[in-house]
C-alpha cells in the first residue's frame, strides 16, 4: 500500500468514529441507547439491517468463493425476500404489539421466564463467540498481507468500534451504519468496474463470460434435488429460507436494528427495502469474484495466495517445488491460449480444450499446494479468503486500494458494532433489569455502557485467541448452524399456535437441536438443510409436548396469535 | 400520516397504497431475478 492509500484509511477510520461519536452524543435515556429512542427512518434502519449482515468475511470470502466454485452461493439469498414478507406479517406486528426491546423479552410474554433466560442465553454464547470470528478472520487476512501484527488490527477494528458503539448505542451503530454501507457500495461497484476494465484488449464482456460459463463458474442455479449437494436452487429456497427467518426474526443482533424504527411501518419498510435490493447487490459481488477468475485467466495468479505461504515456499529447495513450479507456469500458459481463443471465438472445440487446460491447472496448483504442505508440516491450507485481496493489492490503482481496505474496515465494524449493541441490550434488558429491577436512567446508562465496553474486550480477546484455538472456531460455527433452525422452531410456536406453553418448547428445544446433531453426524445432508431439521422437529414435538405440559399461566393478550 | 396508521396493517404505504401490493411486488421482483440469474447462467455467449 502507498501512502495515499494509508492516508485514504486513516481518514476513514478517524472520520467514522468522530462521526459515530457526535451522532451519539444527545443519548440521555437507556431507550435512546438500545432503540435510538424508537425515531429511525426506514431507509436508515434498512441500510443497518444491510450492514450488519454483511461481515468483512462475508465481502472478501464471497468474492474468492465465486473466483473458486463460481456463482452457486448465490442461491443462499434467494430466499430472503421471502423471509422479508412473512416476517413482515407475523413476528414484526407480534414484537411491536408486545412492546419489546428484545426478541426473548417477547417470549417471556407469550411463554415463561424460563424461555426467556434460555434463549437470551443462547444468544449471548453464539453470538458473542461468532462475533469474535466477525472480527478475528479479517484481522488475519489483512495482517498477512500487510505484515501488521494480527493483536494491532484486531485492537484498531474492535476498540473504535467499541468507542463509538459505547457512547452512541443504537443511533450510532444505525448512523455510522447508513455511511459505512455507502464506502461499502463504493467500494463494490469499483473492483467491478476494475474487474471489466482489467479484461484483455481482444476479450469483451460476452467473450469473459463463455470462459466463465466454460470453466463452470456461471453455475448459480444447480436443480439437482439431492439433499446432499451443496447450494441447489431448493436448498437455497427451502433451507434458507429458514436460515433467513431464524437470523432476522429471532437473532437479537437483527430485530433490534429494526425494533429502532419509529413506527411498525418503518421496521416492515426496512426489512422491505432489504428484500429490494439484497440479491442484485450480491449479484454483482460474486460476479466481481467470476470476472477476477477471468482475469486471472490472462494474468498469472499465484499458486499460493496466502503471502506468508508464498514466502515459505519461495524459501524452499527441493526438486519437487522445483518440479511443481515449473508444471504450474507451463499449466498456466496453456490455459491461457485456450481462454483467449475462447474468450475471442467460441466453438465446441475451443470450449473442449479450455476445460482440459483448465483442469490442469487446477491440478498444477493443487500439486503446488501438495508440496507446501509436505515440505513445511502443515496439515490443511486454504488460501481462499486471500483471492480477492492479492488481486485488489496488486490490479486495482493506489488510492482505490486505501477505499477497499476502507470497505473491508467498514465491514467488520458495522457487523460488530450491531452484534455489540444486541449483546450489551440482551444482557441489560433480559439479565440485569429482569433479576435485579429497573434501576436510575444514569445507573443504567452507566452499565449498558459498561456492558458494551465488556463484550468489546471479550471479543477481542477471543480474536486474539482464535488462532490457537483452531477448530474450536469450526465448532462454534457448527454450533450456530445446529440451533438457528431450533430457535426458529420456538417462535414459529409462539406466533402459530395458542396451545404451545413454556415447557414444551424448551424440551423441544433440546430435541431440535439433537436432531440436528445427528443429522449433521451421521448424514451428509447439507448444512441449509439442518435449519428445517431443527424447525420442523421443534416444532412438532414441541406442539405434543405442549399438550402434555399445559401452559400454567395465561399469556399477555398481545403476545398470543 | 398519524402514529396510530402507522401502526395499523389498513394505513397507507408509501408508494405502493397497500401492505399487500408491496408484498406482491416483492415476490414479483424476487420471481423475475431468479429467472434472470437463471437465464444469465445458462445464456450461450
Amino acid at each position: 500500500m502507498s501512502t495515499l492509500d494509508w492516508t485514504v484509511l486513516s481518514v476513514y477510520l478517524v472520520c467514522i468514529v468522530s462521526f459515530g461519536y457526535w451522532v451519539g452524543r444527545g443519548n440521555r435515556k437507556v431507550d435512546d441507547f438500545f432503540l435510538a429512542g424508537r425515531s429511525m427512518p426506514w431507509w436508515a434502519v434498512g441500510l443497518s439491517v444491510m450492514a450488519t449482515q454483511i461481515s468483512a468475511i462475508t465481502l472478501i470470502g464471497t468474492t474468492s468463493q465465486a473466483y473458486n466454485d463460481g456463482m452457486r452461493f448465490l442461491v443462499v439469498y434467494f430466499a430472503l425476500p421471502f423471509a422479508m414478507v412473512i416476517l413482515c406479517m407475523t413476528l414484526v406486528p407480534f414484537f411491536y404489539r408486545a412492546k419489546v426491546t428484545t426478541a426473548y423479552e417477547y417470549l417471556e410474554q407469550r411463554f415463561d421466564l424460563k424461555t426467556r433466560t434460555l434463549m437470551s442465553l443462547l444468544f449471548l454464547l453464539q453470538r458473542g463467540m461468532a462475533m469474535g470470528v466477525t472480527l478475528y478472520a479479517p484481522s488475519l487476512v489483512l495482517s498477512t498481507l500487510f505484515g501488521l501484527s494480527e493483536p494491532l488490527t484486531i485492537l484498531v477494528m474492535g476498540g473504535s468500534t467499541m468507542l463509538y458503539v459505547m457512547k452512541g448505542g443504537n443511533k450510532a451503530v444505525i448512523w455510522t451504519d447508513v455511511v459505512q454501507m455507502g464506502v461499502v457500495w463504493t467500494g463494490i461497484f469499483s473492483c467491478f468496474f476494475m474487474a471489466v476494465h482489467n479484461l484483455p484488449e481482444h476479450v469483451s464482456f460476452r467473450g469473459a463470460l463463455a470462459i466463465a460459463q466454460t470453466a463452470g463458474r456461471l453455475n448459480a442455479t444447480n436443480l439437482d434435488t439431492s439433499l446432499e449437494t451443496p447450494y441447489t436452487l431448493w436448498s437455497g429456497l427451502i433451507g434458507g429460507l429458514f436460515l433467513m427467518l431464524s437470523y432476522f426474526g429471532c437473532d437479537q443482533s437483527q430485530v433490534q436494528r429494526y425494533l429502532s424504527g419509529s413506527s411498525l411501518m418503518q421496521s416492515r419498510l426496512s426489512l422491505l427495502f432489504n428484500a429490494f435490493f439484497k440479491v442484485p447487490m450480491q449479484f454483482i459481488i460474486v460476479l466481481t469474484g467470476v470476472l477476477v477468475f477471468v482475469f486471472f485467466n490472462f494474468q498469472e495468479p499465484p499458486a499460493l495466495f496466502n503471502s506468508a505461504a508464498r514466502a515459505q515456499f519461495a524459501a524452499l529447495d527441493s526438486p519437487e517445488k522445483t518440479a511443481a513450479e515449473a508444471q504450474y507456469k507451463a499449466a498456466f500458459e496453456t490455459r491461457r491460449s485456450a481462454a483467449l481463443d475462447l474468450g475471442i471465438a467460441r466453438s465446441a472445440a475451443s470450449e473442449q480444450t479450455y476445460q482440459a487446460a483448465q483442469a490442469d491447472f487446477a491440478k498444477a496448483r493443487t500439486n503446488v499446494a501438495t508440496v507446501y504442505k509436505a515440505a513445511t508440516h502443515t496439515e490443511s491450507y486454504n488460501d481462499v479468503n486471500y483471492i480477492f485481496l492479492h488481486y485488489v493489492l496488486t490490479q486495482i490503482p493506489h488510492g482505490l486500494i486505501g477505499l477497499i481496505i476502507a470497505v473491508i474496515f467498514a465491514a467488520a465494524m458495522s457487523a460488530l458494532s450491531g452484534e455489540l449493541n444486541s449483546l450489551a441490550t440482551t444482557t441489560m434488558i433480559d439479565f440485569v433489569r429482569r433479576y435485579r429491577g429497573v434501576g436510575t436512567e444514569e445507573r443504567d446508562m452507566f452499565l449498558s455502557r459498561m456492558f458494551t465496553v465488556l463484550w468489546g474486550m471479550f471479543a477481542c480477546l477471543v480474536a486474539m485467541q482464535a488462532g490457537k484455538l483452531g477448530s474450536a472456531i469450526e465448532v462454534v460455527n457448527r454450533f450456530g448452524s445446529y440451533f438457528y433452525g431450533s430457535i426458529l422452531g420456538v417462535f414459529m410456536l409462539a406466533v402459530l399456535t395458542k396451545k404451545a406453553s413454556g415447557t414444551g418448547v424448551t424440551l423441544a428445544l433440546f430435541v431440535g437441536m439433537a436432531s440436528v446433531a445427528l443429522v449433521a453426524t451421521f448424514t451428509k445432508v447439507h448444512f441449509l438443510w439442518w435449519n428445517v431439521v431443527g424447525s420442523v422437529a421443534v416444532f412438532v414435538v414441541g406442539y405434543g409436548l405442549s399438550l402434555v405440559f399445559p401452559q400454567a399461566a395465561k399469556p399477555s393478550a398481545a403476545a398470543t396469535p | 400520516m398519524s402514529q396510530a396508521d402507522e401502526n395499523s396493517d389498513s394505513g397507507a404505504v408509501p408508494l405502493f397504497g397497500t401492505w399487500r401490493n408491496i408484498y406482491t411486488a416483492v415476490v414479483v421482483v424476487i420471481v423475475l431475478m431468479i429467472g434472470f440469474v437463471y437465464a444469465f447462467s445458462r445464456f450461450p455467449y
